[in-house]
């Protein structure tokens, strides 16, 4: 009966999954079946309330709201097994958004009282209906409905959730930077704060003083108290936009090891965040296995490490974190792990003679590392005159290396060469690299490296090659040619028809690889444009934000081509490893729903979009 | 003597109608035609037959469902099964695969129908070729009531024709597809998930699902009442 078929569409549905036979029969019952034509309006922003909850049985939706100027916002999209009209059951009053059929849609509908009821006697469902709609806050007033439902589910979502102007709870106190040390420390004593904003003039902050500065610059050194704050301030202002998630913010601290940051609206100071307002948020704190990997003290207890990471991945992906996101705390927790093994092998067989620089590069460079984990590791050694004393180097560093690749190769359970030796020269050797390397017609390989990044010794030397090789770009016609030819000789995967070209044979026949012909491409186009336009900035999303500054029209829309792609693959990596597989970047495009295998043939348009861009501003040879 | 005298002149007012019958009389005046069909009861029915012979055949089992304009309850439906008469035939055994072990749980044809007529009670039926399920229910009745159904019917293979000729957009949007107007190559035709083997039951409710799309058409097409949908989807 149809029943049957409802009900065990309804089983497989979260958060229906949480609901026993009895109440899915009961559900069953009351359900309605809907046809939506393409195009048509279902819900509209403001309008009346939904008296449903609809959940796509078939095609997908838009969910987007329009602001006043008419601009258009879209939330989300939402595809099969994916419910919409939530947030108006529970206020009840009007709808928070406008929903469209995006391709003719089949929905289910179970009337209100029946989910009101769910949320009521069925806990679980209730946190998976707040969880998934709590990403999507969408005005003011629904806000208190929000804070009153923060308080009973799980806090650790918050942080990807909640914007940082939504936890700033007032301006910080500032100082004028000619304050005197001990005027600045009576103000802190009155004021009963633990620091103080520095700042000149105009307003803007300068520097930051905390406890630890008087403890450390002042009293320790018995400094003179009558001088001026901002001979005692740390200057290394880190700061995070007030439009941005906590998450962010979070990241930036763990990655300066700092508990302040400074909270901007553009210019101007808006207030400042400390891990106290994140341990309110959180109650408990997602950063548990960042500690936890800091502190590995031998190799043996890196194994199960990926395990690990796979649960804290499920875990955040559930909560409605961003792929980008998601894949900036596993660059992060990576570089912890690195840090580890580096800092057991040298207890091991002691210091290095002569001071070297590990760096990443590649998508651990732009901290886009995903659960397959691309990681890629470079070491610059130190220049020296005496032979003797290169081949100590040397010889340390090797063993170093693969010291570092069999604990690597134990923490993530596979035989990858992380650290190639290849990938292992001097400071002067890198630099002749780079330099010769505009002739070769390898030079593709070398984009890479516009992203090293020293996560281990001082990173001056990474920052100077790096820069030395953005030089080389800037001057070079030659260098962005092949690059740009290298780029554009990956072609999207999609056939004469829009049909997906897949791989023919092989152990992934029949499938896509997202990474290769999606991720990458994307990657690579964003560089160039980036290149161009003298855009700073060592991860896709930073160079897009500074495209987006200089007018790139498509920042946009490659910024949603790339998160819904890494979000796919993250995805189904997840469910790789749920079936006992090994994590791939493989996809079967025919597994996808509809809604997603148009979602990504767009991507994959785009970057042949992109291509055509590229194929006109520089010569490019596309070679067949 | 007593059947060759009810088939010519009905029962005689000594028997009494049940209430669900009784009910078919009045039908019609309750049925407001000059309202919406949005707001109008549908029923989308089926059934299985031995044969396409009026006179030989008879009903296998009948399925339907309920709608509100173009709303489908999937579970405010009804699938029943009936005791064969005579054997099954084998044609139809292919077509519907019902086996004979199927039919452990069917009941009376009289039941069956008596149930059918008081699930659908006013609604307007909805059916793909509706004519011949109509024609093999009101066989039954006739038989044994000396009445036929009141109800409307709307015929989803005319509307769909009407569609094609009269809405652009439609034929525009179909163009190239296949020209057959059977159930099954309709709901492929128009994205009706239709993968299970067919029975009346899911047969009524892919119809249910043709006529909801169908009817989104409609109003730009000038078709607004019940009336209007009528005079176009004549079975």
């Amino acid at each position: 009966m149809i029943k049957d078929e409802v009900v065990s569409f309804l089983k497989e549905t979260p958060p229906f999954t949480y609901l026993e036979d009895s109440e899915l029969s009961n559900l069953a019952d009351n359900i309605a079946l809907e046809y939506f034509p393409k195009g048509k309006k279902i819900l509209e922003q403001a309008g009346a309330p939904s008296e449903h909850l609809c959940v796509v049985k078939k095609g997908g939706v838009k969910v987007y709201v329009t602001s006043e100027d008419d601009v258009e916002t879209v939330i989300d999209y939402r595809g099969e097994g994916e419910p919409f009209g939530l947030l108006s059951i529970l206020s009840g009053d009007r709808s928070r958004a406008n929903v469209v059929a995006e391709e003719d849609t089949i929905c289910y509908q179970i009337p209100r009282e029946n989910i009101l009821e769910i949320i009521k006697n069925n806990p679980s469902a209730n946190e998976y209906f707040l969880k998934s709609f709590l990403i999507n806050f969408i005005d003011k007033s629904f806000e208190d409905t929000r804070k009153k439902y923060s308080e009973i589910s799980c806090g650790d979502k918050l942080i990807y959730t909640t914007k940082v102007a939504d936890v700033i709870r007032s301006t910080p106190l500032v100082a004028s930077q000619n304050l005197s040390i001990q005027d600045a420390a009576r103000k802190m004593v009155d004021h009963r704060v633990s620091s103080v904003v520095v700042v000149d003039e105009n307003n803007a902050p300068v520097g930051m003083i905390t406890d630890r500065d008087f403890r450390e610059k002042v009293v320790a050194s018995g400094k003179d108290v009558s001088s001026p704050i901002n001979t005692i301030m740390s200057q290394n202002l880190v700061t995070v936009e007030a439009s941005e998630y906590c998450f962010e913010a979070l990241i930036r601290m763990m990655r300066h090891k700092i508990h302040h940051i400074i909270v901007m609206d553009g210019n101007v100071l808006k207030g400042m965040l400390t891990n106290h307002d994140f341990m309110v948020l959180q109650g408990s704190s997602p950063t548990v296995l960042v500690k936890e990997v800091s502190q590995i003290q031998s190799t043996k207890e890196l194994e199960g490490t990926a395990s690990k990471f796979h649960r804290v991945v499920s875990h955040l992906l559930r909560d409605g974190a961003k792929a980008n996101n998601i894949a900036g705390l596993i660059t992060e927790l990576c570089e912890k792990v690195i840090n580890s093994i580096a800092d057991i092998i040298e207890k091991e067989i002691g210091p290095s003679p002569s001071p070297y620089s590990l760096f990443l590069f590649g998508d651990g460079g732009r901290r886009e590392l995903t659960l397959d984990f691309k990681l890629q590791l470079g070491i610059i050694t130190a220049d020296t005159d005496a032979s003797l004393q290169q081949e100590l180097d040397a010889d340390y560093i090797m063993i170093f290396a693969s010291k570092m690749n069999q604990s690597l190769q134990k923490c993530f359970g596979d035989e990858k060469q992380y650290l190639d030796p290849q990938n292992i020269n001097t400071f002067s050797k890198w630099k002749s690299l780079f330099q010769t390397s505009v002739s070769e017609s390898t030079s593709g390989v070398l984009a890479k490296f516009f992203e090293m990044r020293a996560i281990r010794g001082g990173d001056a030397e990474a920052v100077y090659l790096r820069k030395t090789l953005t030089n080389i770009a800037s001057s070079s016609e030659d260098l962005m040619e092949l690059i740009a030819t290298a780029t554009v000789q990956n072609r999207p995967p999609l056939g004469f028809f829009k049909q997906f070209v897949v791989e023919k044979n092989g152990e992934h026949k029949n499938e896509v690889n997202l990474y290769e012909k999606g991720i990458m491409p994307l990657v690579n186009v964003v560089r160039i444009f980036a290149l161009g336009k003298n855009v700073a900035g060592d991860s896709t999303s930073r160079r897009l934000q500074g495209l987006k500054v200089e007018g790139l029209d498509t920042a946009q829309d490659i910024e949603l081509s790339l998160e819904y792609i890494r979000e796919l693959m993250i995805h189904n990596q997840l469910q790789q490893i749920e079936e006992g597989e090994k994590p791939t970047n493989f996809v079967n495009p025919e597994s996808l729903t509809n809604f997603e295998k148009k979602t990504l043939k767009e991507s994959f348009q785009l970057i042949g979009t992109l291509y055509e861009v590229i194929e006109g501003q520089y010569r490019t040879e596309r070679l067949v | 003597m007593t059947s060759f005298l009810s088939n010519i002149f009905g029962k005689g007012p000594e028997v009494e109608l049940p209430d669900h019958i009784q009910r078919q009389k009045s039908l019609k005046k309750r049925l407001n035609l000059g309202g919406s069909y949005l707001d109008t009861d549908f029923v989308a029915f089926d059934t299985e037959l031995t044969g396409l012979d009026f006179k030989k055949d008879s009903i296998i089992s009948i399925g339907a469902v309920k709608l509100k304009g173009g709303i489908i309850f999937p579970s405010n439906s009804i699938y029943r099964m009936v005791k064969p008469e005579s054997e099954l035939n084998h044609k139809s055994v292919v077509v519907h695969e019902i086996t004979h072990s199927d039919l452990d749980e069917a009941e009376d044809l009289d039941r069956v129908i008596d149930d059918f007529v008081k699930f659908i009670g006013d609604a307007v039926l909805i059916g793909h070729f509706i004519h011949i399920d109509l024609n093999f229910v009101n066989k039954v009745l006739k038989k044994k009531y000396g009445i036929a159904l009141s109800n409307r019917a709307v015929d989803t293979s005319t509307l769909h024709d009407w569609l094609y000729e009269n809405d652009s957009r439609f034929a525009r949007h179909h163009e190239g597809m296949t020209d057959k107007t059977d159930l099954f190559s309709l709901a492929q035709k128009y994205g009706v998930p239709a993968e299970k083997a067919h029975n009346s039951f899911y047969d009524a409710y892919i119809t249910a699902q043709l006529f909801q799309r169908f009817i989104t058409f409609l109003p730009d097409c000038g078709i607004k009442t019940v009336k209007d949908l009528l005079a176009v989807s004549r079975p």
